[in-house]
């Protein structure tokens, strides 16, 4: 619906779609030097910045005033292009000739400037609404390299990519995805850099979204996966502006969601879940001996239970004799068959892990008391599990947390427990088939088109380089 | 199409080519650390020496016997192993195997049976040793208790390689080497010999354990000589580093000589090459032995000055005469008590000239006794070890 001449009717407009909302404010008022002019200003409290529209009104009042008394001005087309050519010259705002359109701006923290005798209005961007501070990302610290993180409002991530990327090149497109929430989402890339079809594939897939809420970058992440059935993860997230501008110059595209300090980065390759920031910021020699304890890691926590279980059940000729007799001494007093032993304890360590995300904090040190003596020392003295078995799953789970993107650890969380039946009914040959399994779904898997084993399987020997290992920064490029 | 039929093809083969393979618990193993394979009149005797892992590690290690020995008999090796499960709790598996034990009178009968129930089974690592137990019986060597190892297999397989290297009359035979040995034409196997020496009246007692002179000790002796798969005898101390010598182990070895004007000279010999090559004389086959040896003195009982070196090259030649003899002595020893072809002289032939072979290997026993080998051997000495003379020197002043 279009907006009335009338500033009278506009304002009964929006107070009945404000319904039962006390939050909603419209406030009318008079000013210039006859009080010939009428204005209104509408907003919603808590999203709007109050200070901010006080100290608006205020200016305005004066500006006009004093405007009026040496121009004489009076129609009310003209007032308006004072306001939005000269009074409003240095704010971000929107013309606005429906209601729609205006709920929007003022449901985004926008404050409309209404006058009377026009179909139009200004949405003025006084977006103020309360927020966190920026501080040091919870899930991906470094030690060395910048310790801001993204916050939860989209204006500030931005800001914090811009400050990182100072060129006009640096893309951001701005959309509303959710029919309900019309939750702001940003897409930043660098134009010259990133493949221009990448840009449109991103952008077909955002709109092609046909959801009512989005609540977390989660949402969309899910929604515009090549292959949602896969464990693996083929959208990386960060909370660190560095991480991201590293993948703009790279060529790949962030999409910001309002609401959240996840950005989102496709197209997302296996390699890239084993990369951290500070790799770059290190001596390259350490990064990449790191890298390979990274990969190692992956691979113990993968396969450690499993190949225990295949290697003392099926193949005890592999292990040295020495070695099979200290784990068949502890076999000894234990009552279950390794793989429900093995189970067990997986089981028991999920569900601490699980329970110390959700306690209140309080409660943590506690749980991290009762778990350690459970695990550690009354299960083994209880004679149900066997030393051996929790060097195994103490073994597993520290290498899971090496992991610098925690969705890469939860699909081989659940991998492992996969990879563990198949060593409990094949031993060794399971493990072998599993693993080619994995293989075949890995290489099979793309993100936005771009192949996941990239650039290993296909090969692409320039960027081999920063894959496996992080060689060397290139001098004479850089030069 | 061409994809799917790959993938099917490639799970096919995968299931196919699984190879053998089983699940047990490990407290439901009795893992076998020696077999030991005798014979009575009748029926074979098959001894186990079975890890008891609750008593080696683990929480109340040491207050039983690390090992348990089964003992059964049967007309078969595999109906006497079978007949273990009379007594055993738990499913045997070889796979730790370290030590295979053969009775002497088995010996002497021939191991071509037994070899064939061995290698025949799958779950059998080739990495184990083989011994023949001299005057005793295989179910006593196997059921010593050894206080430094703690499993007897164990402490058997660690010392008969330290005593191949640094006492020299013994070898390491796998079960693959024996039988490369028996199948090769023109080669007779040797396989270390075992006995126990003391006391075996509580030898499987944990008694054994705390003694510091131990009652009974499972001690490894010189080697026993084959013919085809028959035990026929045992060599020497003497002989049977002879024999090493031949088939190139005498790296470590020590060689003491006499000089001529009196005192011992001690070498350790640091390396040896050994060329056999097969020569014609007069129509007959002969050996040549060319051997290459270089050693360090590793002690004197006299004041010869080293520094000299027309002193080291006498020592030297003394040690070339020395070696000879003992090569000559373990040649003959082969050839006129056993006449069995240990060393391979028949094999050397065989690759030098085929066809030369062929008209031996009819009747190489019978020429063997009288084959001709022509020894030599070239010592050099190029150092001292940590001095130059010995202090006996300036005692003597």
């Amino acid at each position: 619906m279009d907006l009335h001449i009338k500033l009278i009717a506009n304002i009964e407009q929006v107070k009945q779609i404000a319904d039962k909302n006390s939050d909603w404010v419209i406030r009318s008022f008079i000013c210039g030097k006859n009080r010939s002019i009428s204005m209104a200003v509408a907003y919603i409290q808590g999203l709007a910045d109050k200070n901010y529209i006080q100290q608006m009104i205020n200016d305005l009042t004066e500006d006009l005033e004093q405007y009026d008394a040496s121009n004489k001005l009076l129609a009310n087309q003209e007032v308006f292009e004072y306001i939005q050519n000269l009074h409003l010259s240095g704010s971000n705002f929107t013309e606005v000739t429906d209601f729609d359109k205006l709920c929007q701006q003022l449901l985004s923290g926008d404050t409309i400037i209404m006058l009377d005798g026009l179909s139009k209005s200004l949405a003025l961007s006084s977006g103020g609404s309360e927020g966190r501070s920026i501080s040091s990302p919870s899930s991906q610290g470094v030690l060395r390299g910048p310790q801001e993180g993204f916050v939860e409002k989209l204006a500030t991530n931005k800001t914090l990519i811009r400050k990182i990327i100072k060129d006009s090149r640096l893309q951001i497109e701005n959309k509303v995805i959710g029919r309900v929430t019309k939750t702001s989402v940003a897409v930043v890339y660098v134009k010259g850099i990133c493949d221009g079809s990448l840009v449109k594939k991103v952008n077909l897939r955002l709109e092609r979204i046909a959801i009512d809420g989005i609540l977390e970058s989660g949402n969309i992440e899910e929604l515009i996966q090549d292959r949602a059935f896969s464990i693996f993860p083929t959208v990386l997230n960060t909370e660190r502006p560095d991480t991201v501008a590293a993948e703009l110059l790279n060529g790949r595209i962030a999409i910001l969601v309002d609401g959240t300090p996840f950005v989102l980065i496709v197209p997302a390759v296996f390699v890239q879940f084993f990369q951290a920031s500070e790799d770059y910021y290190n001596n390259y020699i350490i990064s990449s001996l790191i890298r390979v304890l990274r990969y190692t890691a992956f691979l113990l926590t993968l396969f450690v239970p499993a190949l225990y279980i295949a290697l003392t059940t099926f193949h005890n000729e592999m292990i040295p004799t020495v070695l099979l007799i200290n784990i068949a001494a502890q076999a000894e007093g234990t009552p279950f068959p390794t793989f429900i032993e093995a189970l067990l304890l997986e089981a028991i360590f999920e569900i601490f892990r699980e329970a110390s995300i959700r306690m209140p904090k309080a409660i943590g040190s506690a749980i991290s008391m009762v778990g350690g003596l459970v695990m550690g020392q009354a299960a083994v003295q209880a004679g149900i599990v066997s030393e051996g078995m929790l060097i195994v799953v103490g073994l597993t789970a520290m290498s899971s947390f090496i992991l610098p993107h925690y969705n890469m650890s939860f699909a081989v969380r659940i991998l492992r427990f996969v990879f563990m039946v198949l060593a409990a009914s094949f031993g060794l040959f399971g493990i072998f088939i599993g693993l080619m399994g994995m293989l075949f779904h890995l290489c099979s898997l793309r993100s936005l088109g771009v192949p996941y084993m990239e650039p290993l399987s296909p090969r692409v020997t320039k960027t081999q380089r920063d894959a496996i290992l992080r060689l060397p920064l290139n001098r004479e490029e850089a030069e | 199409m061409n994809r799917k039929f790959l993938i099917s093809l490639l799970i096919i083969i995968s299931i196919a080519t699984t190879g053998c393979w089983d699940a047990r618990e490990l407290d439901e193993c009795a893992i076998v650390s020696a077999l030991g394979i005798d014979k009575d009149a009748t029926c074979y005797i098959v001894s186990l020496q079975v890890l008891n892992p609750g008593q080696i590690a683990g929480k109340n290690k040491g207050s039983g016997s690390p090992v348990i020995t089964y003992a059964a008999t049967g007309s078969t090796v595999f109906e006497a192993y079978r007949k273990v499960y009379t007594e055993c709790p738990r499913k045997l598996v070889y796979n730790h195997l370290q030590v295979l034990v053969f009775g002497e009178k088995l010996a002497r009968e021939g191991l071509a049976p037994i070899l064939d129930f061995i290698t025949r089974r799958f779950e059998i690592r080739a990495d184990f040793v083989l011994f023949v137990a001299k005057n005793t019986s295989v179910k006593e060597v196997i059921s010593v208790l050894t206080p430094a190892e703690v499993i007897p297999a164990e402490s058997l397989f660690n010392s008969v390689l330290l005593a191949k290297e640094f006492w020299g009359a013994t070898t390491v035979v796998t079960i693959d080497k024996l039988i490369s040995m028996l199948v090769t034409e023109g080669k007779a196997p040797v396989v270390a010999g075992v006995e126990i020496s003391g006391n075996t009246d509580s030898s499987d007692k944990t008694d054994n354990l705390k003694k510091v002179v131990m009652p009974a000790t499972v001690k490894i002796v010189p080697l026993g000589v084959f013919k085809k798969d028959r035990l026929v005898g045992w060599l020497n101390e003497r002989d049977s580093k002879g024999y090493n010598y031949i088939t190139g182990m005498g790296k470590n070895f020590l060689s003491v000589i006499t000089l001529p004007q009196g005192g011992m000279v001690e070498m350790k010999i640091l390396s040896t090459k050994v060329f056999l090559t097969a020569a014609e004389a007069e129509e007959q086959p002969e050996i040549n032995i060319k051997m290459e040896i270089e050693g360090t003195i590793n002690g004197i009982s006299t004041d010869i000055d080293l520094l000299k070196e027309e002193n080291i090259r006498m020592i030297e030649a003394e040690e070339e005469k020395e070696i000879e003899n003992i090569l000559a002595g373990a040649i003959f020893t082969a050839q006129k008590q056993y006449n069995s072809d240990i060393f391979g002289f028949g094999d050397v032939i065989h690759r030098t000239n085929y066809r030369v072979w062929e008209s031996l290997r009819d009747n190489w026993d019978e020429i063997f006794p009288s084959l001709h080998v022509n020894i030599k051997v070239k010592v050099r000495v190029t150092g001292t070890s940590l001095k130059a003379n010995s202090i006996l020197e300036g005692i003597k002043r």
